[in-house]
């Protein structure tokens, strides 16, 4: 089998990231760089065992870790997980500084220069060890900031021996937006770096500047049976162990109290594998890009059968970081496996977990990662038959949204009627009430997508899907003015206050609308057009609060008055739909309710055919 | 759908065992065995407080769990069935008990101010254990939760008190934070039967070890363990071996010896959890072994699966209450004013039909608050916001619906009213105290408009009673020690009626000009100046 983890990455292109990689550095220079063939660029970052480099100094967290910038890294969060406070990406602080060096303005050689002075067609990112974790970054940076599918092909990151980067939200970001299968991380069976990340700072912090000058000689031999190196290897893969087995307890046992009380007694290691990885076991390759499953591979495979193995282990594990060349040598020469769901359904991946000398119950694990993976693919598959398929007792979703599209709203929003706003907040007919309960029931399926999202329980890439965001806003945009109409008419504002109020807003829209917000972020859409797509609907809630106010009463949010020049101009300047000015609306009643001396200087004074009272 | 599923009890056992939380708990209640005394000690930012073991002589004398007083143990009384035993608990571990709590609540306290993360584990071997589980429940069971997390860990101790003992600390949602080890040599904890175990209970052997979090499978187990005659070797060595041995063979591989292995995960799983206990394949006892891991395992499953098929279920009777809420609708809209309430007596063809689906809704209510009950739903079920919520829209609405119902179907004098002898429908009892439990009353902005739904379900109720009263006032014969004892209620409704309207917290229905409030603040008036016109000695007051 060939080495196919991306279409067109060849075993040369490998093999040139690996030279590049681990070419010594005359000057202080950062980073190599090459161009091969076809007009791509490898860039390969500089690898450094200096304690500070794996762990920024001044950070005081268990794991060295820090939040990522959302106005830098736009893509690196969770929407789903809290809708009301975006969760931004955790990723460990010094590695991200040595990235933002490489891409400050003011460093004399900078990746961005580079990026923008040759634009190549395509870039590859490289590094071995903690230069495979500033190319991790590097790529992701590139992501965000420069590719446009239009101008250039995919970037691709090649790592060897890197440590963990960032944490779940990382690699559920780049699920989201299908980045995941550009990361290919090269993992030989022994080697620890890709584990240290497991360990807190503090069981490690002792002997980890003599473990990391250790791994940075390439050339002297290590000694045997060094003491510090033992303990060293020890405590990591204790640390290892506990994150994977709580891992592994969390997958299958996801909602046990007694689990979840213990476990929060302990510190646990937010960083988590993202992309592909490939391991080298002794006759093959296994290529892998279950996260969970990566991760019970890399405190699995470490097992050994007896205690003569095992006390060779501590040596092997700093040796087999240099182990890349080898791996690199025999690329095209040995088999690939691919462990990924489809080849585990098929045959249980035995020949991959036999190969990496797994026991019975690390089979578990792993297997119970591939069972995660299929009951996402299962809901998400669930969700698509609901959205579709209707059944002989059930509508689909899609017929529901084109009932109250056509049947519901079309005849609504002709005159004489009032709008189908004010039509269902007054519900005098059968159809109201149909539409309420249809209006119910969506909010239901929207409810439960989100529940599930927000437990981790669909693929990552399924928010990041095209036809999700699609139906997504279009359920917002026609549903959500009755989900307001239905809030004021039943008084909601006064047990809890304005629609827009913290926490009353329905998190389906909150997450519907950053949903598509980002969608247009990511399109090269304006600050201002994002706002005015949330304005298009939520102004309703905006006229109900103005109507219970006095007009020269001053709100939380600033002056009524301003309030109302506000919504005004909105109004007149976004395209909304003309059944809004239809008499006997809300915004229509509402608006000719205002003062006199208000309305003679509005500009709404024509949509609303206003005549100056004589 | 067996093939997706795992056993987690032996994956669940190698966890805890990984962790340093175990083996440093264990050290120190070497330590705190050896001085004879309570040891404190800091390690990665969690407290550890660690209780010796004390030799007791007398035999389990159990006393009553007090609910009152210095040693009250306040939130495990809140969920007491009446039928049930008191709780009851070791005498001479009360004692000891009693006194070493206080020191340790002020050494918990101290030892806290200077730390960032709260965090407490108790800890204890033998009877020390059995203390520290004492005092971890007191802790926990004060009537303001303690602010630092706490987390209880025995090694071989004995139980501790009895059936009923355990029942109201799962009820109480207690019981995840007590966890127990149990060497399967150690007799001390299966001693007696009388006693029943709570909390998670980690079986180890040289094997391995077998985790169990429900009182009835882990007394199985003891008994299959008592039945099986493992020999009780000297305990303490046992711990300190498991601890030492367990917790540094991590890294060599374990591999199966009771032969091939099923390919069913499920299966394999239960073979390997069998394995850990010790049991070789051959073994008599293996069979009911694996018929109670495999009970287990269905005993903690199955409030998840039954949780997520009820909120299907709720989905599925939501139409139910949209229709009842629309029929509030159109009554409050109605050009009879009598207003929902009033208008639902009427009982005419739609009436029925809305009267099913208040008889679907119930019976779904019934069910969950059934299986909340007995303990059947995930532990926190009720206190989910989806839950809380959904029980509050359907009380509003159905509440006021079966008072109606009561007052024209059932109401008689010797039945009594609706608020009286029970005849309030238990699922709204249970439903107001649900929502107590999760948020205390908080400040509310006034209303400016009426509100939906009139916020004291219970009003008609109040009403009908007040009617009664006036009615019966009316009438010439009776004594003047009623009259006044009327005169007393009228007034009493009277201005808690008035104060509800004037808060705007009842629903315009209340206030529609034929309701029956409104009926009855009038035939109130004109009693009131017919009373005043009759020449009066005794003036009204009302």
């Amino acid at each position: 089998m060939a080495l196919d983890f991306i279409p067109g990455i060849s075993k040369a292109l490998i093999a040139t990231s690996w030279r590049l990689s681990t070419k010594p550095y005359t000057t202080n220079d950062q980073f190599h760089q090459e161009v091969v063939e076809d007009n791509t660029v490898v860039v390969a970052f500089r690898r450094s065992f200096l304690e500070k480099d794996w762990f920024a100094p001044a950070n005081e967290s268990s794991f060295g870790e820090t939040k990522m910038d959302p106005a830098e890294f736009p893509s690196m969060i969770s929407f789903s997980n809290d809708v009301d406070a975006d969760a931004r990406a955790t990723v460990n602080e010094a590695f991200l500084k040595s990235l933002q060096l490489l891409i400050s303005p003011s460093c004399t050689q900078s990746v961005k220069t580079l990026v923008e002075n040759m634009r190549p067609r395509r870039i590859v990112f490289t590094g071995h060890s903690s230069g495979g974790a500033t190319a991790i970054l590097a790529a992701v940076w590139y992501l965000e900031t420069f590719f446009t599918k239009k101008c250039s092909d995919f970037p691709v990151c090649l790592t060897f021996g890197a440590p963990l980067v960032g944490d779940y939200v990382f690699k559920h970001g780049l699920g989201r937006e299908n980045w995941s299968r550009l990361f290919v991380n090269f993992v030989t069976r022994f080697d620890i770096v890709p584990r240290i990340m497991l360990a807190p700072k503090a069981s490690t912090k002792q002997a980890l500047p003599y473990a990391l000058s250790q791994l940075g000689r390439t050339r002297a031999p290590i000694q045997e049976n060094d003491q510090t190196i033992a303990g060293f290897y020890a405590t990591v893969m204790k640390d290892v162990e506990t994150a994977a087995r709580q891992a592994a307890c969390e997958l299958i046992d996801g909602e046990n109290a007694f689990l979840e009380t213990f476990s929060s007694f302990l510190e646990l290691s937010p960083y988590r594998p993202a992309g592909t990885f490939v391991f080298s076991t002794g006759t093959r390759f296994v290529e892998m890009s279950n996260s969970d499953a990566i991760l019970q591979i890399l405190f699995y495979a470490y097992q050994s059968t007896n205690e003569q193995e095992l006390s060779e282990r501590p040596n092997q594990s700093i040796r087999d970081h240099h182990g890349y060349e080898e791996m690199v040598d025999s690329m095209g020469t040995k088999d690939v496996y691919q462990l990924d769901l489809n080849h585990f359904l098929s045959d249980g991946g035995e020949y991959a977990l036999f190969d990496l000398r797994l026991s019975t119950s690390a089979r578990e694990c792993v297997r119970a990662a591939f069972e995660a993976e299929k009951k996402r693919n299962d809901n998400q598959s669930k969700i698509e038959t609901t959205i579709t398929k209707q059944s002989t007792t059930k509508k689909s979703i899609e017929e529901k949204l084109k009932w109250i599209e056509e049947e519901y709203k079309q005849p609504r929003c002709q005159a004489p009627a009032k709008g189908y706003y004010d039509s269902f907040k007054e519900s005098n007919d059968d159809n109201d009430f149909k539409a309420n309960v249809t209006r119910a029931e969506l909010a239901g399926f929207f409810d439960d997508v989100l529940g599930l999202m927000k437990k981790g329980q669909l693929p990552d890439g399924f928010e990041g899907d095209s036809d999700w965001i699609k139906l997504a806003t279009g359920y917002r945009r026609l549903m959500e003015p009755l989900d307001i109409a239905n809030y004021y008419r039943h008084l909601k504002n006064e047990d809890t206050g304005s629609y827009m109020g913290k926490g009353r807003r329905p998190k389906r829209y909150k997450h519907a609308q950053k949903l598509d917000e980002h969608d247009l972020l990511k399109s090269g859409g304006t600050a201002e057009k994002i706002m005015a797509s949330c304005l298009s609907i939520c102004f309703w809630a905006e006229v109900e609060d103005l109507r219970g106010k006095k007009y020269d009463e001053v709100t939380n949010e600033g002056t009524v008055e301003e309030r109302v020049t506000k919504l005004e101009n909105f109004l007149i300047d976004e395209k909304v739909d003309d059944h809004i000015f239809l008499e006997g609306s809300t915004v229509t009643k509402w608006w000719h309710s205002l003062p006199e001396h208000h309305k003679r200087s509005s500009l709404l004074q024509q949509r609303m055919g206003y005549t100056r009272a004589t | 759908m067996e093939d997706s599923r795992f056993e987690t009890s032996e994956l669940q056992a190698s966890f805890m065992m990984a962790t340093q939380l175990w083996s440093d708990s264990w050290s120190l209640c070497d330590v705190a065995d050896r001085s004879r005394s309570i040891q404190i000690q800091h390690i990665a930012g969690i407290m550890y407080v660690a209780l010796p073991e004390v030799e007791i002589t007398q035999p389990d004398n159990l006393v009553v769990l007090e609910f009152a007083g210095d040693w009250s143990f306040s939130a495990l009384s809140t969920s007491l069935p009446s039928d049930e035993s008191p709780p009851m608990v070791n005498g001479a571990i009360r004692d000891l008990f009693v006194s070493a709590a206080l020191h340790i609540q002020s050494q918990i306290i101290q030892g806290l101010a200077m730390e960032e993360r709260k965090q407490v584990v108790i800890t204890g071997h033998s009877t020390g254990g059995a203390v520290a589980a004492l005092t971890a429940l007191w802790l926990l069971s004060q009537p303001s939760k303690p602010s630092f997390r706490l987390l209880c860990i025995t090694f071989g101790s004995p139980l501790l008190g009895n059936q009923s003992l355990s029942a109201s600390i799962f009820r109480s949602r207690l019981a995840h934070n007590f966890c127990n080890v149990v060497s399967i040599h150690d007799l001390a904890p299966r001693r007696n039967d009388d006693l029943w175990p709570f909390g998670t209970f980690l079986l180890c052997s040289d094997n391995g070890g077998v985790c169990l979090d429900n009182a009835a499978s882990v007394r199985r187990m003891f008994l299959i363990l008592n039945s099986s005659g493992t020999p009780n070797i000297e305990e303490r060595p046992r711990y300190e071996h498991y601890v030492s041995k367990l917790s540094h063979q991590f890294l060599i591989s374990r591999s199966f010896h009771g032969g091939s292995l099923s390919d069913n995960s499920y299966r394999a799983g239960v073979a390997l959890a069998v394995e850990s206990l010790g049991f070789s394949s051959d073994h008599p006892s293996v069979v009911s072994a694996k018929e109670c891991i495999e009970a287990a395992t269905e005993i903690t499953r199955a409030p998840i699966v039954r949780s997520s098929e009820l909120a299907i279920e709720l989905g599925n009777v939501l139409p139910s209450r949209l229709e009842i809420q629309w029929y509030k609708e159109s009554c409050d809209a109605s050009q009879m004013q009598l207003g929902y309430y009033d208008n639902f007596k009427v009982m005419s063809k739609r009436e029925m039909k809305v009267n099913m689906s208040r008889a679907k809704l119930a019976k779904f209510w019934d069910g969950v608050l059934t299986m909340v009950e007995k303990n059947e739903l995930p532990f926190d079920f009720h206190l989910g916001k989806k839950w809380v919520f959904a029980s509050l829209f359907y009380q509003l609405l159905a509440e006021p619906l079966d008072i109606a119902y009561f007052y024209k179907y059932d109401y008689s004098r010797t039945k009594g009213h609706y608020m009286e002898n029970g005849n309030r429908h238990k699922r709204y009892v249970v439903m107001d105290k649900w929502r107590k439990e999760r948020e205390p009353q908080k400040d509310k902005h006034s209303r400016t408009r009426y509100a939906s739904s009139t916020q004291d379900t219970c009003f008609w109720a109040k009403l009908e009673e007040a009617k009664e009263c006036l009615d019966d006032m009316k009438s010439e014969s009776i004594d003047e020690q009623r009259r006044s004892l009327l005169r007393k209620k009228i007034g009493a409704f009277e201005s808690y009626a008035d104060k509800l309207v004037t808060m705007k917290e009842v629903s315009v229905d209340v206030l529609a000009r034929n309701s029956s409030y409104s009926v009855w603040l009038k035939s109130l008036r004109e009693f009131k100046i017919k009373m005043d016109n009759m020449v009066v000695d005794d003036a009204m007051e009302i």
